[in-house]
């Protein structure tokens, strides 16, 4: 299934976009789909990433089952 | 007087009578507390173990070049109490490490530091003293804010990730936006209206000009 990526903060700087279409296979894991987005684009290799499905935090194992997800880095700045 | 624009909108008594913490004052902590002593709140306790630096001055409001080398907590201090004389300033010049301790009590914790350790060790005090905690942080364009009453477990994991850059980018804009969520936060919590961001986190990116509200 196709999904909806949208990156936010600095991951979206560093792919030069704020989103875009990613092919998964059905009962895809967050893990799993952090490791293809790693492997599709090698800048976010070493890039800590949390992931919303549903409007909703999405721990690794999760099974992603929205067409829309959101890709965001954990900050820490004041 | 002073507060007839904002009656019909908080509880000015509640807020009054309250004491907010902030821990940190630079980029967002300097904000929240310049909104929450113009609202009218009763006590402010400031932590921060900082001097003013030129590096701070693209983003940190109560600070200008005449402060350069002075403490940070008390540059806010004398701001707060020109902005507003009524609010109460304790400044602790103290860094949040585990053997930080508040002996004051306290209503609200406002998270305003630059690192994860500090940030767990505070959110680890408010657990213990059952307060909320209201989370905020900044990179770039953008922004986090929680207000934390029960998904500590998870808002910790998100913090504990948040280390990797010590010095990130910051606007002064965006260190704005975050701490005006946080300081309303505050706000509607101690007037005991509205809707909270509670175990909610919101990411506002400016450079997109994309929210997210993601549940915890």
């Amino acid at each position: 299934m196709k999904i909806r990526v949208k990156y936010f903060g600095r991951l979206a700087v560093e792919l030069g976009k704020y989103s875009e279409l990613i092919d998964l296979e059905e009962n895809c894991t967050v893990e799993q789909f952090l490791n293809i987005l790693r492997e599709k684009h090698p800048v976010l290799k070493n890039e800590e990433i949390e992931v919303s499905v549903n409007g909703h935090y999405a721990p690794p194992e999760m099974v992603i089952n929205s067409h829309e997800i959101s890709v965001y880095p954990p900050i820490s700045g004041d | 007087m002073r507060y007839i624009r904002q009656s019909a909108l908080v509880n000015q008594d509640s807020l009054k009578k309250a004491t907010v913490m902030i821990a940190g004052m630079g980029g967002l902590g300097g904000f929240v507390a310049l909104y929450l002593a113009q609202a009218g709140i009763g006590k402010l306790i400031i932590v921060d173990h900082d001097f003013v630096e030129m590096s701070n001055l693209n983003r940190q409001i109560l600070y200008t070049i005449k402060d350069l080398g002075r403490k940070k907590v008390d540059v806010a201090t004398t701001k707060l109490k020109e902005i507003n004389p009524d609010v109460t300033v304790v400044p602790l010049f103290k860094k949040i490490d585990k053997n930080f301790e508040i002996s004051e009590n306290v209503d609200v914790i406002v998270d305003c530091l630059d690192n994860s350790e500090s940030r767990i060790n505070i959110l680890n005090i408010s657990r213990k003293l059952h307060v909320p905690y209201v989370f905020g942080a900044v990179e770039g364009y953008m922004g986090m804010v929680s207000f934390v009453s029960n998904a500590h477990e998870k808002i910790k994991k998100i913090i504990k990730k948040g280390s990797r850059i010590s010095s990130p980018q910051v606007l002064g804009a965006t260190a704005g936006m975050t701490a005006a969520i946080q300081a309303l936060e505050v706000t509607k919590y101690l007037s005991n209206n509205g809707d909270l961001l509670e175990d909610r986190l919101v990411i506002y990116d400016a450079f997109s000009t994309n929210f997210e509200v993601i549940s915890l």
